[in-house]
């Protein structure tokens, strides 16, 4: 008996009658047996109507709701033999089943009463009452900062107590905006909305809140103590149902939109599919016309260069920079947060900013190359450059610097992206390369300098090796993050074709958004998104290797 | 004896200077880093002409206007001749004509006939007989002779403070607005009731807040279920988790926007939260977390007989307050600054169902003549996340740097 310990509170007291006996206990798990035939006749009713072509759905659906009715069909009769036997994996086997029935139940009942499209009305009436939030997110604030400044004050004095006011008057502020703010949201908008839902089909909203709240009813006897009792569950069962129970919001969620997508995108890979027709198989066509076909190429080329130029300039940029925070001078500190502001400040407004700049007319950088071209003139003597300059940075699709306008160089409008991109990410690099530089013992430098080497020698012999695992670590985030550029590019060429100009600046990502989204190729685009993971892998397990090795060290 | 000293003073000196330009080149990528924001910041308080002025300025300027009888009339610098005054410009398209110099074949004024007197001499210019007249300035001074031109279309111009005094006339070709520093704040309300950027900006705060708050939820309770309960696979299951946040979002693309069409999801906001409510690296960061709370701490409530979820509630979570603050400070910019995904999922076409960061790259696009508010929206969409960041920063760059992952 000692070995029994359930899941919630207490175990039950050692005198306690046999829950076999205990009062009521029989009805209910008579009730949770009579309820697993209804979900079996649920689950069968759903699969008649999958059967029969009733519901007119799509083959994915179809054949989804077909494997849940008949799993359903299956094991809602199969439970009911441990359950009758009082077998302990009944327990778990019964929960999990009334589980997935308040969860699929649950979730259609939420789309019978609209409330996923209800979030979209929700944002109306959110926005509506904005400024209520607001003023809730003020008082808040004032509230957080009062208390702190009641905190600093110091126990009993005057100031702490007049901040205290100030913090009671924060919360009221915040209190008071919340009141207002839940008038402004019109609640009794929302719910007629709701009841207008469950007036249009009526059976339907009370038999699917029938499913869910019964399977409630049922999955909470044999989640109770009494249950784990019954069926003699060990303190190991029980915990394993509970480790479970945890996980599940996040697993749930996991498998439908990862894992799930993740498997399907590898299928329709092999398929041809333009979303509309049924898809037809087509084995590996999709990937030898993704490696023979001229754009992919050129993405690839495109990315490779991209490459080339963007890593070590944000890399190499990044180590230099860490270096110099290293030193820690006063102050220097916070140049740290200052360079990563850009990696935080969000990728489109990042590249609009710099669309103006870049800008071949008026744009500053163009004039700030004016301006160096006046200074060289003045120093300088011989034939004047010119003091305006107009390079088409977004839009110029040729090679600079005199090389051979050939389609494998990289062009200017691709160093434009690569410029965007390295600013956006060297501040990101340096933070990672700073911890590198702080996990150095200190111990290797005092050797260094006992030994008599200078700074430089420090740098090259001890920095440098010590830093080895961190800069491939870098260096393969930002690989990793360039194979999958994407943002920099649409921003900067929009409203222009993606690519533009003359797909100098079409990446793979680019080329994936062409074929899935603008050409309907699915299969296709699945096909590339698998090529692409696999060059991205190579990078990635490197990286990882050493992620794992610090989470388990 | 003065070997060692000059050696001393010598590395001081070198220390000296490192320091320095240590200084100066972080200050330099500081700027580097800085400029392109601070230029953005004016920039999204110019007027759309002073945006696409050439060469750029740093500061938003203006026309300055003046109050002439009630009305709002714009000031400008204008030269005639040798003089040049601020004046407010009252009417245009009068005619006039312009008087030389006699003397020197200058510009001297613009003026009706009846504003010099004849002299009844001529003079020759070019070859050319013409009638001479004296032209005195109403400001005092000695007449001029000076002869006719031409007849030039010419506007009137005033002195600001002395409106109902002498009439200058000059052609706009001798007038420069006079323009002074000025913010044009109405920029901000101006882009928001663009393309309903206010709607956008309201659906960004909206999703955010249920996208932080559901990655939290459930990376709390999977954290707590990877870390502190015993179950049979769970080693297994926490490895494919590790394992998943190697998958690139990209692979996703296409099966999960298949996923959305099938539900029918697509054009929907709730397609960009239930998606991303649940993160391997959320739940991960949590269990890291968790794992390295001492087993001591909850012993004591154990015995007390307390649950597992007052347990974790009650214990687990006031003690992860800065790992709770990171993992939100990630998963806010993360849903703030989100676009691919947006940009499939959402129909452009659709206003009130647009976010933030796909409804400002399409203002983008067609920037030629509002680069100055689409300015403004950049920094409207840039204040939370950088607000966000300077108030977490300390633990967010400590986890970055131990993670090497961001938002």
């Amino acid at each position: 008996m000692s070995t029994v310990a359930p899941p919630e509170a207490a175990p039950a007291p050692a005198a306690a009658p046999p829950p076999a006996e205990h009062d009521g206990f029989r009805a209910r798990l008579r009730f949770v047996q009579a309820w697993h035939l209804v979900l079996a006749l649920a689950s069968a009713y759903v699969l008649a109507n999958i059967a029969a072509g009733v519901w007119a759905l799509d083959s994915l659906p179809r054949t989804a709701l077909g494997v849940i009715g008949a799993v359903g069909v299956a094991a809602n009769l199969l439970v009911l033999w441990p359950i009758h036997r009082r077998r302990h994996v009944a327990r778990a086997f019964s929960f999990t089943m009334l589980y997935g029935a308040i969860l699929g139940a649950g979730a259609v009942l939420a789309e019978v009463l609209g409330l996923y499209e209800g979030l979209d009305l929700f944002a109306g009436a959110f926005q509506a009452a904005f400024w209520q939030l607001v003023i809730v997110g003020v008082g808040f604030a004032w509230f957080v900062v009062a208390r702190r400044v009641e905190r600093r004050a110091g126990e009993g004095s005057a100031g702490a107590a007049s901040a205290r006011w100030l913090a009671r008057a924060g919360l009221v502020v915040a209190a008071l905006g919340g009141v207002w703010w839940l008038i402004a949201l019109d609640i009794p908008a929302g719910l007629r909305y709701v009841w207008d839902n469950i007036a249009a089909s009526p059976t339907q909203a009370l038999v699917l809140a029938l499913i869910t709240a019964g399977s409630l009813v049922a999955a909470r006897f044999m989640w109770s103590p009494d249950a784990a009792l019954y069926f003699r569950a060990t303190a190991k069962q029980s915990d394993r149902m509970v480790g479970w129970m945890y996980l599940s919001p996040n697993l749930v969620g996991f498998l439908a939109f990862f894992a799930f997508p993740l498997a399907f995108s590898l299928v329709i890979s092999f398929f041809d599919w333009d979303g509309l027709t049924s898809p037809s198989f087509v084995g590996g066509a999709n990937y030898w016309a993704t490696l023979q076909d001229p754009l992919f190429h050129q993405s690839l080329t495109n990315i490779f260069w991209f490459m080339i130029m963007a890593v070590p300039l944000s890399v190499l940029s990044a180590l230099i920079l860490a270096v110099l925070i290293h030193t820690n001078y006063p102050g220097v500190k916070l140049f740290r947060a200052v360079f990563f502001v850009p990696s935080v400040a969000g990728v489109i407004g990042v590249t609009l900013i710099w669309k103006g700049l870049f800008n071949a007319q008026t744009g500053t950088i163009n004039w700030s190359i004016g301006r160096v071209g006046e200074w060289v003139n003045a120093v300088l003597p011989g034939d004047p450059v010119p003091e305006r300059v107009e390079i088409g940075w977004l839009s110029d699709p040729s090679v600079p610097f005199g090389l051979p306008q050939v389609w494998w160089l990289p062009s200017i409008a691709l160093i434009t992206v690569v410029i965007v991109f390295a600013w956006a990410q060297f501040g990101f690099n340096t933070v990672l390369f700073s911890a590198g530089l702080q996990s150095i013992s200190k111990e290797l430098y005092e050797a260094a300098e006992l030994d008599g080497a200078n700074s430089w020698q420090r740098f090259r012999n001890v920095t440098i090796p010590s830093l080895r695992s961190t800069t491939f670590f870098v260096t393969a985030t930002t690989v990793i993050l360039c194979l999958q550029l994407f943002d920099i590019v649409y921003a900067l060429n929009q409203p222009n074709p993606v690519g533009f100009p003359n797909n100098a600046t079409l990446t793979p990502v680019v080329y994936l958004y062409q074929l899935g989204f603008q050409q309907n190729a699915f299969g296709l685009a699945s096909a590339v998104a698998w090529v692409l993971f696999i060059l991205i892998f190579f990078f990635t397990l490197a990286q990882f290797r050493r992620q794992r090795a610090e989470v388990e060290g | 004896m003065s070997g060692t000293a000059t050696r001393r003073a010598a590395r001081g000196g070198r220390e000296k200077a490192a320091r320095v330009s240590v200084y100066v080149i972080l200050l330099i990528a500081g700027l580097v880093v800085l400029i392109p924001f601070l230029l953005a910041f004016f920039g999204s308080f110019k007027t759309s002409e002073d945006i696409s002025t050439y060469p750029p300025r740093l500061l938003p300027y203006a026309p300055t206007t003046v109050d002439i009888d009630g009305k709002q009339v714009p000031l400008f610098t204008v030269t005639v001749g040798s003089t040049s005054a601020d004046l407010a410009q009252i009417g245009g398209g009068a005619s006039a004509n312009e008087y030389r110099s006699v003397a020197t074949n200058e510009e001297v004024v613009f003026a009706k006939e009846d504003q010099v007197q004849p002299t009844g001499k001529t003079v020759d210019v070019a070859g050319e007989q013409r009638e001479v007249f004296l032209w005195t300035p109403p400001s005092g001074g000695d007449p001029v002779e000076v002869y006719k031109e031409r007849s030039r279309v010419v506007n009137e111009y005033v002195a600001p403070d002395d409106p109902t005094g002498p009439v200058t006339y000059a052609p706009a070709t001798n007038a420069v607005p006079v323009e002074t520093v000025q913010f044009q704040t109405q920029n901000y309300s101006e882009v928001l009731s663009l393309n309903k950027l206010d709607r956008a900006l309201t659906n960004t705060v909206l999703i955010t807040i249920l996208v932080v708050v559901g990655q939290v939820l459930t990376s709390i309770l999977g954290g707590y279920a990877f870390a502190r309960v015993k179950f049979a696979g769970r080693d297994k299951l926490f490895l494919f988790y590790l394992g998943s946040i190697m998958i690139p979002f990209v692979v996703l693309l296409i099966p999960l926007y298949r996923l959305m069409v099938t539900i029918g999801w697509v054009n929907d906001l709730v397609s960009l939260v239930i998606p991303f409510v649940f993160t391997a690296y959320g739940t991960f960061l949590m269990r890291q977390f968790f794992v390295g709370i001492p087993k001591e701490l909850e012993e004591a409530a154990v015995i007390d007989g307390a649950s597992r979820w007052r347990i974790l509630w009650q214990i687990f979570v006031p003690l992860s307050v800065p790992a709770i603050a990171t993992l939100a400070t990630f998963s806010f910019l993360y849903a703030w600054n989100s676009f691919i995904w947006p940009l499939i999922i959402l129909d452009s076409g659709n206003l009130d169902n647009n976010v933030l960061s796909v409804a400002l790259s399409t203002l983008g696009g067609r920037a030629a003549d509002n680069a100055n508010l689409v300015l403004a929206g950049v920094m409207i969409a840039m204040l939370p996340p950088i607000t966000v960041f300077l108030l977490a920063q300390r633990s967010f760059v400590e986890n970055v740097a131990s993670s090497g992952l961001k938002g």
